[in-house]
């Protein structure tokens, strides 16, 4: 569990974060969304002590990082793959961040086989490529066997069986019961992979939701239905536990194709006055979220 | 637990070694030239045959503390380190004591084997001060060594404090070779000042000979004291500035 508080971070005149509050549960798959500079990987170092925040707390359950005793064995989190000296093997690397938390030293070839290093973990980190980088990253967060995760921008620059291995990975870290809380500037990606949001835009909160509900909001694979017995057949579909959400004038549901509905409709003698798919995508979805925020402070700005 | 993690760190990349290696092949170097020149009839002081050991091994083996934490901030390890071990001043701590222990050990070693080298390619005459049996010998060997000790944690404190390793060597090199000499002879500079320079109190107190055209207020004592201050006073305001600011 990941709690923030009122965390912010000042450079110079800019808020990199700002009063930002939620919480991050276990169990489940967190993604942490905006776009880039939205603050996400500074939110990331202030909650691993890196980064002082300029007001607010960030503790992980219930302790600020700094305050952890051997803190690997709490958290850990892979926030930059090159953060290795690239002269020094994959398994030399490993034990010096193991000794410093007194883990065991057979834990490092124990992570080394989880990501598939094990034949390479004589060789200097340097010469991995990124993929295999990342890998050694994410064996270095799993070294403490931590009950909370967090990656940054985990799947950046992968090839797809990379990208797959870290989706499978981390949904089966969450199934073990810890939190993960993953960071990424692109929707859809976090659409496979993430059971709730956190999305932020300069520095600020914008949801908190889970996953399904984010979707249903942003009215994804839905189908947009104007009707002037929009109440009713809100109700006549709520009954048959189809997903409806009202936006304005229309109905937005998910689930069910424009034939579909179209006939549903007819059964019932409702007038249709529009039946279409819904065009907003997943991204556009969310840049229209995180826009708002840009014009929100621009109004505030000038009342 | 942070000190055996900083000795894994430096025993896991070949730099460190190589660096020690050249370091020993050049200072036993400049014993074997002190040997080889001395004159016929004169004593070769222990010092002097371990000027290369003072005035070469030591100024290296204080870049290499420093690159102990300038590297780290050149390729981000030093975040890795400070996740793995966030109370920052035990990170720094066990730096220096690992630099000053890896330099002191070596320095001792090298201090010892110039003299050893000396006599051997020198007279009889011209080595009879270097025998291992005389207390003076003894004293060089425990001066140079402390120079390198705290010249370890006195680097280690420039290293966390610049963050980049060229800003490092530059103070490094040009502070003992350059700036001190040349304050030290301009005249009414060099007496009102020169005693309060760090190097000419090390060279003080390790009487290894240097570029030095001022008399001292204090004798070797005060002046290993005075650059033990010096170390101890970068190392807290190092200590102090890591802790503050965000790597």
């Amino acid at each position: 569990m990941i709690e923030l508080a009122g965390l912010t971070k000042v450079f110079g005149r800019t808020r990199a974060v700002d009063d930002l509050t939620c919480s991050i549960e276990p169990g489940v798959v967190t993604g942490f969304l905006g776009p880039n500079g939205a603050g996400k990987s500074t939110t990331m170092r202030m909650i691993v002590g890196l980064d002082r925040p300029s007001a607010g707390t960030a503790t992980v359950s219930g302790t600020r990082y700094h305050d952890l005793k051997n803190p690997l064995r709490t958290v850990g989190a892979l926030l930059d793959a090159r953060q290795v000296h690239p002269n020094r093997s994959a398994r030399n690397h490993l034990r010096w961040i193991a000794s410093t938390n007194r883990i065991p030293a057979t834990r490092v070839d124990e992570v080394l086989g989880m990501v598939g290093l094990a034949d390479v973990a004589g060789k200097r980190a340097g010469t991995f490529s990124l993929g295999m980088a990342q890998r050694l990253g994410i064996a270095a967060a799993l070294l403490g066997d931590p009950p909370v995760l967090l990656f940054d921008e985990p799947v950046n620059g992968l090839d797809p069986e990379g990208i797959r291995w870290i989706r499978t990975l981390m949904r089966t870290l969450a199934s073990e019961g810890r939190t993960v809380f993953v960071s990424s500037h692109l929707l859809a990606e976090m659409a496979h992979t993430a059971d709730r949001l956190v999305v932020i835009g300069r520095g600020r909160l914008m949801a908190d939701t889970t996953m399904a509900d984010f979707l249903t909001r942003s009215g994804v694979d839905s189908v947009r239905v104007r009707t002037p017995q929009i109440e009713r057949l809100h109700e006549l579909l709520a009954a048959e536990k189809l997903s409806a959400h009202r936006d304005g004038t229309f109905l937005l549901v998910r689930g069910a194709s424009m034939e579909q509905i179209g006939e549903f409709a007819a059964g019932h003698g409702i007038t249709l006055h529009e039946l279409s798919a819904q065009q907003s995508s997943l991204e556009e979805a969310y840049m229209n979220l995180t826009d708002d925020a840009v014009d929100y402070r621009a109004s505030g700005a000038h009342p | 637990m942070t000190v055996s993690a900083e000795r894994i760190k430096l025993a896991t990349t070949r730099s460190p070694l190589w660096t020690a290696l050249a370091v020993v092949a050049v200072s036993l170097g400049f014993a074997a030239i002190q040997a080889a020149t001395a004159l016929p009839y004169s004593t070769v002081a222990p010092e002097r045959a371990a000027i290369g050991v003072a005035t070469f091994g030591v100024p290296v083996l204080m870049m290499l503390s420093a690159l102990t934490i300038t590297g780290e901030h050149r390729t981000g390890l030093i975040r890795t380190t400070f996740m793995a071990a966030p109370r920052r001043v035990h990170v720094l701590g066990a730096k220096a004591l690992v630099s000053a222990v890896f330099s002191g050990v070596l320095t001792a070693m090298m201090t010892v084997g110039s003299i050893a080298m000396v006599r051997a390619i020198a007279t009889e005459s011209q080595g009879a001060a270097l025998s291992f049996t005389l207390p003076s010998v003894w004293r060089t060997v425990g001066a140079i060594t402390l120079y390198a000790v705290l010249g370890a944690v006195l680097a280690v404190g420039l290293g966390a404090l610049l963050r980049h390793s060229a800003a490092v060597i530059a103070v490094l090199v040009l502070l003992p070779f350059v700036v001190e000499p040349l304050l030290g002879a301009t005249p009414r500079v060099g007496e009102r000042i020169g005693p309060l320079f760090p190097f000419a109190n090390a060279s003080t107190f390790t009487e290894v000979p240097w570029l030095q055209t001022f008399s001292m207020w204090w004798g070797p004592v005060g002046a290993a004291l005075y650059f033990a201050g010096v170390a101890a006073a970068v190392f807290v305001v190092a200590a102090v500035a890591v802790c503050r600011r965000d790597p």
